[in-house]
């Protein structure tokens, strides 16, 4: 029988044998074949290599003390500076005979915009002439009765009429010269009245063409000096108190890209009850033809009032984890921490800290997302 | 009789040509999502507004045994989990009904049932390429040529579309002119809808015609929409469309974005089959339709496959074949060996087809799909064990002999007469140990009851055709042997003769030995671990990529392009197809950070990189998270990852689930959770679910402003509704295809300032900016909220490395619970994969003492004596010693396969002791030899049955165990156990069995 105690020694052996295989047998590789260059969490600071630096492009910016102005954005439209505009209207009715100057030509300040053929002036052009005429008649009878006064071959009766008579016609001349003038002036030819330019300017708005009859209260012609515009802007209520008058205005949607500055040169005083704005005005250089009356902008403006100066980062640094902003702080080993901070004030570029980190830091401005991603790895 | 044997194997062709062939069983569970829209809104305002009332009304739904929800911005989806027994088409009745009370929030869909479908069900994948069409063309293509086409295929429950771009009408109005009008985005809105319709006027009668008359004014292009008119001013001049706005078509806002191949974006259609339809029917049926679509596509248009289950059904299948195929020739080639008997072999291998038959007809009448598990598991060395013992009691009988005629038929009649009452038992004995396997539940149970139940058929026609069958066979094919066996086995049994009664006299060392080595080796296989069901090779892979939660598509989009270079440089890899986010119309409650990859891989034998998919896993994972920043990589394989998907909601092997109320809190304790379980070995990758991480930009009313201003809060919110997304203002026909008109109003910059510069109508005044009238915050809130069984949760998804998930989650447990103590109001559960592992565990603990006291009880029955029955048991346990060897040589740990393995190994055990005993009693009482020589001359005396059955159903394994085609992981393990066991198993029963026989019948005879 030693036989079986050989058989069932041998199959103890077998079994010690594979089971020390299995017991001694290593884990599954896999883990260690391959060492993936993927950046880890350890208590919440990002360790990574260079090259994914390099791979996400990471950027950094020193944290820094700079002026934070806010802004509020505003709509708004483009008026003619009232000091800068006028209208030329006709003083009477009549037949427009020429037309001189149309939109968009320059004048210079009693220029001959029109020409308008008036009964009324040819009217007041032949009473004048008539006075005119009856003054010197009055002049040369009075000379008559003068000279036969001398020689008193007249009452000095006549001589006081006739004086007098003189006295009336020069002041009917009187009349009918300040009559014509203040239709227009002595024309050139009767009848004909010209409108004439009252500053030099820009035509932005003709209402009359040739044959055409106008009465005595239309505006023919609006003269503009376009250099100088207004832009008002309506401010919400909320907002009135922020604006103040020299804050800076940035308009936009003028051409695109383009953002044209200029000044807050009023704020309005009281709300209209309509649209629940306050107007605010900006007196725009434009002597390079950017703005147009009428035209809507938008724009904001740098409520200098509010602003400070504070510890900034880039609004590009900034992204929300965990439901609070946060930033990612780099140190030199090639390490960077998310840092939950709290928001102040923004001015669209940069942001300002509320709780100030020491000067020098280091914070993450481009590669924010992919470090984020490792969070939620 | 022979006659009705070919008929039942012809029976069983048609009925093999008719089973219903998968690769895999359906795993899945019985479950009904409800899918409901709600444009615009939060997760937590889809929470509370929609996916609350929703959980409300199917809470307690009958036969629902789980109710959870995802919400997410825009999208709430509910799932019911019902009954596995439950009809699904009567679930889905259920959950309608229960839906049809739900009150939802005005601009919430009406919730619809998402597609009846599985994780099977995503068959088939294929891209629309071309050089002469743009994304729109494409899509447009899909959605109206070729998916119609494709949901006509019978089998096709649906075919979501995904990519590209979804052609719109967009009605994008001009603000300043919009003003200058004194027109309001609500009056365009208006009068567009009122623009577009069609009505009927019935009919008029004219002699002795009718003519039915109608009104036809529906939109059909860009022409007719920009002459609506909005509004004649009072001097009759109109306002059209054309007026204030551009008609434009473009893409409507998008969801998701799919690339492909590093190259650009692509269109693709995913075709999914209906729940319980045989797959290789349907997916062939698609296949020949995609390739007759050349023929409806324009020129230049073409159609890329991208994964087409076909193959992996085919390559399954063909795994399964080849193994049976090998098992037949295995067997045949054994038995000839040790019968010596070509004839007598043929006639025994003549079982298989008989009993298969019978399976067939059984997995027909229970539904059972053949697949790599009902059919991959069959050993056809179990179905001819009963015909080798009555062939052997033949031979036996009648060797040398030389019989005639009737003298033949009477006497092989009278051996197989002797032999048949203990073969039955045997044979049922074995099919019995299969049937406790029914009784598992859940994915377990969905996996190995088929596997069970064709077994047991298949048992049973081994039964029906060694009783019924094969003594006809056996008269009228095997001639009388001319002597026993061939030459060999005389010598195999010469020598056990010589050595038997020392395995008697020192019974009490071989036992001894035997228990010893069944307690080493079952300690080291407890330390061993175990594993759920074994990962089965699909052939393709799925990248899951999951990234922040607030990544926007354009980077999304950027990233899973590099992605897709960098993981075709694997020359494995053929072809890559990213899918991130959702569809335009939502089946999948996922956002932007969420892409799957599909890659077609090169057969494995090709692959140069990694020797298999695991391997070859860890690479890509390692090789794309350090090429591309910000990304997390989880590979996985098409049906694996839906069907996890499906069955826990989480894709992991262990999901802890948190739950409690605060999102805050839960937050912070799965972020803890998460750092514990780091710290336990074998943890492979943590992904602690985010529940915040959407950048979300609020406009909150303010009351008192829009008070001063004079707006109504519907006014307020339309600009933001008509910012991106577009009010909808109906359709536009182009014949058959219907495209949705949408009025936009977009800001001028992305931004809260741009947001807060739209307009809001108002009464009594001009507009005012919307920034006047909400506060517009910017912030980060949730990104989706997930609950279950109406409680909030987050996840911790642990994936794990080189260790086995039992004995990990025991270490993270107690860990967990040591480290985090008590929460009040908040709870940790464990789930994923192993979950399942857990109630397979609690199941069979009740399933196997069934088995084992079944197995009793049949013996008990047989014997008539409780002590032989429990001697002949006794070798069970000792025969799995061997199983467990095998399984610990080749590295596999314990899995459920395994354990199926084990069973049929102790059925199988069970039979030699069965042929022994008996013999050895008959010999006692029939031929009265007294109880020592008995237990010396019985076991040699059947010993040739004893080493045949067990080499056959050893061997007839053998492939199975050897096997590396497709699926053959899932069989391995439990080949093993069985071929393993049984040398072991039946060398140890002829050493030890006849000492523990000797013990056991004195005992009863004392009695």
């Amino acid at each position: 029988m030693k036989r079986l105690a050989w058989i069932l020694g041998a199959l103890a052996t077998a079994t010690i044998a594979v089971g020390g295989y299995v017991v001694t047998r290593p884990e599954a590789s896999g883990a260690e074949a391959a060492r993936p260059d993927v950046p880890y969490v350890e208590d919440g600071v990002i360790h990574y290599s260079e090259s994914f630096a390099r791979r996400v492009g990471l950027a950094t910016v020193e944290v820094g003390q700079t002026e934070v102005v806010p802004s509020i954005r505003v709509n708004g439209r483009v008026t003619y500076d009232p000091e800068h505009v006028s209208a030329v209207g006709s003083r009477l009715g009549g037949l427009v005979r020429r037309v001189h100057h149309y939109e968009g030509d320059a004048v210079v300040e009693g220029q001959v915009l029109a020409e308008i053929e008036s009964g009324d002036l040819a009217a007041a052009q032949a009473s004048l002439a008539v006075h005119h005429a009856h003054q010197k008649a009055a002049e040369r009878n009075l000379e008559r009765e003068r000279e036969l006064s001398q020689k008193r071959l007249t009452t000095a009766r006549e001589l006081e009429e006739a004086e007098a008579s003189l006295a009336e016609r020069r002041a009917l001349v009187a009349a009918s010269h300040g009559r014509l003038s203040a239709l227009g002036g002595a024309a050139k030819s009767p009848g004909v009245l010209e409108l004439l330019a009252p500053a030099g300017g820009t035509v932005v708005e003709r209402q009359v063409v040739v044959g055409q009859t106008v009465g005595p209260d239309s505006t023919a012609f609006r003269i503009a000096d376009l250099d100088h515009l207004w832009v008002e802007l309506d401010v919400y209520e909320r907002h009135g108190g922020a604006v103040r008058v020299g804050d800076r205005v940035e308009l936009e949607g003028v051409l695109e890209g383009e953002v044209l500055e200029g000044r807050v040169s009023h704020v309005g005083q009281v709300v209209h009850p309509r649209t629940r704005t306050i107007d605010v005005r900006v007196e725009v250089d434009n002597r390079e033809r950017r703005l147009r009356p009428g035209q809507a902008v938008s724009g904001r403006i740098r409520t200098a009032g509010l602003g400070k100066s504070a510890m900034t980062i880039p609004l590009s640094a900034v992204t929300w984890v965990d439901g609070a902003p946060t930033i990612f702080v780099v140190s030199d080993d090639g390490t960077a921490t998310a840092r939950p901070v709290e928001l102040g004030l923004d001015d669209g570029e940069r942001v300002e800290l509320r709780e100030a980190l020491e000067p020098g830091t280091r914070v993450v401005t481009a590669g924010v997302f992919a470090l984020k991603s490792e969070l939620y790895r | 009789m022979l006659t009705l044997l070919g008929l039942v194997v012809a029976a069983g062709g048609v009925a093999a040509r008719y089973l219903p062939i998968d690769a895999m069983p359906d795993v899945s569970t019985v479950q009904v999502s409800v899918l409901t829209t709600a444009a615009g809104l939060s997760p937590v305002e889809v929470e509370r507004s929609v996916t609350l009332p929703v959980e409300n009304a199917l809470n307690g739904v009958p036969s629902g045994v789980e109710l959870r929800s995802v919400s997410r911005a825009g999208l709430s989806t509910v799932t019911v989990v019902f009954d596995d027994d439950t009809d699904v088409w009567f679930a889905r009745q259920l959950v309608l009904e229960r839906l049809r009370a739900v009150e939802l929030p005005p601009g919430a869909s009406t919730p619809e049932l998402a597609p009846v479908s599985s994780g099977l069900g995503e068959i088939f994948q294929f891209v629309l390429r071309s050089d002469q069409h743009d994304a729109m063309q494409l899509r447009t293509l899909l959605d109206w040529e070729v998916v119609p086409r494709l949901r006509r295929v019978p089998g096709v429950v649906e075919v979501n579309t995904m990519g590209g771009e979804l052609k719109q009408y967009q009605i994008l109005l001009d603000r300043t002119r919009l003003q200058s009008h004194g027109l309001t985005v609500r009056q365009v809105v208006e009068a567009l809808r009122a623009a577009n319709l069609s009505v009927g006027g019935g009919y008029l009668e004219r002699g002795p015609e009718s003519f039915v008359i109608r009104g036809q004014g529906l939109l059909g292009d860009s022409g007719e929409i920009e002459d609506v008119v909005i509004l004649t001013h009072a001097d009759g001049t109109p306002v059209l469309v054309r007026n204030v706005a551009e008609v434009q078509i473009e893409a409507a806002l998008r969801y998701g974005v799919i690339t492909r191949d590093g190259e650009g974006e692509a269109v693709t259609g995913i075709v999914m089959m209906l729940l319980g339809e045989n797959s290789r029917e349907v997916v062939s049926a698609v296949g020949r339709e995609v390739r007759a679509l050349d023929e409806v596509l324009p020129p230049g248009v073409e159609v890329d496959v991208v994964y087409d289950r076909a193959d992996f059904v085919g390559r399954t299948i063909a795994t399964v074949l080849k193994n049976l195929a090998e098992g037949v020739v295995v067997v045949l080639i054994v038995l000839a060996l040790f019968l010596g008997t070509l004839r007598g072999a043929l006639a025994v291998v003549l079982g298989i087809p008989a009993s298969m038959s019978i399976a067939l007809f059984g997995m027909h009448l229970f539904g059972v799909t053949g697949d790599l598990m009902s059919l991959g598991a069959i050993d056809f060395g179990f179905l001819v064990d009963g015909p080798i013992v009555m062939l052997e009691a033949a031979v036996a009988a009648t060797a040398g002999a030389q019989l005639a005629g009737d003298e033949r038929v009477a006497s092989f009649t009278q051996a197989a007469k002797r032999v048949a009452r203990p073969v039955a038992f045997a044979v049922a004995i074995i099919m019995l140990v299969y049937v406790p396997l029914l009784a598992l539940e859940g994915i377990e149970g969905k996996i190995f009851r088929p596997m069970a139940m064709t077994m047991a058929f298949a048992l049973f026609g081994a039964l029906v055709y060694s009783v019924v069958f094969f003594p006809a066979v056996l008269v009228t094919l095997v001639p009388t042997p001319e002597g026993h066996g061939p030459r060999w086995l005389g010598w195999v049994e010469r020598a056990y003769e010589h050595r038997i009664a020392g395995f008697v006299r020192y019974r009490w060392l071989c036992f001894g030995a035997a228990v010893a080595a069944l307690l080493a080796v079952g300690t080291l296989f407890a330390r061993a671990g175990a594993e759920f069901v074994p990962r089965i090779f699909e052939g393709d892979a799925v990248v899951t990529i999951r990234r922040a939660p607030s990544i926007g598509l354009d980077e999304a989009r950027r990233l899973d392009l590099e992605t897709e270079r960098v993981l075709l440089e694997f020359p494995e890899v053929r072809t890559a197809l990213a899918m991130t986010g959702r569809a335009e119309v939502a089946t999948d409650p996922v956002g932007n950070d969420n892409t799957d990859i599909l890659l077609r891989l090169a057969p494995p034998e090709t692959w140069t990189s990694a020797p298999d998919f695991d391997a070859l896993s860890e690479l890509i994972k390692a090789k794309v998270e350090s090429t591309i920043p910000g990304t997390f990589v989880s590979v996985s394989q098409p049906i694996e990852d839906r069907t996890n998907e499906l069955i826990s909601g989480s894709r992991a092997d262990v999901s802890i689930q948190i739950f409690g109320e605060d999102l805050g809190e839960l937050a912070e304790l799965a972020d803890r959770v998460g750092g514990l379980v780091k710290q336990v070995r074998g943890t492979g990758d943590v992904r602690v679910e985010r529940v915040l991480g959407q950048p979300t930009i609020t406009a909150r009313a303010d009351r008192a402003a829009m008070a001063r201003l004079g707006v109504r809060l519907e006014d307020a919110f339309l600009p933001l509704q008509a910012a991106r997304e577009g009010v909808s203002v109906g359709a536009v026909f182009e014949g058959q295809r219907r495209f949705d008109m949408r009025v936009l109003a977009p800001p001028e910059s992305a931004t809260v300032e741009g947001l807060g510069e739209l307009l809001v109508e108002r009464d009594g005044g001009p507009p005012v900016p919307l920034r006047e009238v909400v506060k517009l915050e910017e912030g980060d809130g949730p990104s989706g909220v997930r609950r279950q069984d109406r409680a909030r949760t987050v996840r911790v998804d642990v994936n794990l490395r080189g260790r086995d998930l039992v004995s990990w989650v025991d270490e993270a447990r107690a860990k967990v619970a040591g480290e985090l103590g008590d929460q009040t109001g908040y709870e940790v559960r464990w789930g994923g994969q192993f979950e399942n592992f857990a109630r397979a565990q609690a199941r069979l603990a009740i399933v196997v003492p069934l088995a084992i006291g079944l197995i009793i009880g049949m013996l008990v029955w047989m014997f008539t004596e409780a002590r032989l029955a429990l001697g002949v048991f006794a070798i069970v346990p000792l025969s799995l010693t061997g199983g467990m060897l095998g399984l610990l040589s080749r590295g596999l740990s314990f899995s459920l396969p395994a354990a199926i393995g084990f069973i049929a190994l102790g059925g199988v055990a069970v039979l030699n002791g069965v042929v022994i005993a008996s013999e050895v009693r008959r010999r006692m009482t029939e031929e009265g030899e007294p109880l020592e020589a008995a237990v010396l001359r019985g076991p040699v005396h059947v010993v040739r049955a004893v080493l045949t059955t067990a080499a056959v159903a050893a061997l007839g394994f053998l492939p199975m165990a050897l096997s590396t085609g497709a699926g053959a992981e899932v069989q391995r393990p439990l080949a093993t156990a069985v071929v393993a066991g049984m040398i072991f198993g039946t060398a140890l029963t002829l050493v030890v069995l006849p000492g523990v026989l000797s013990v056991a019948l004195r005992g009863a005879r004392r009695r």
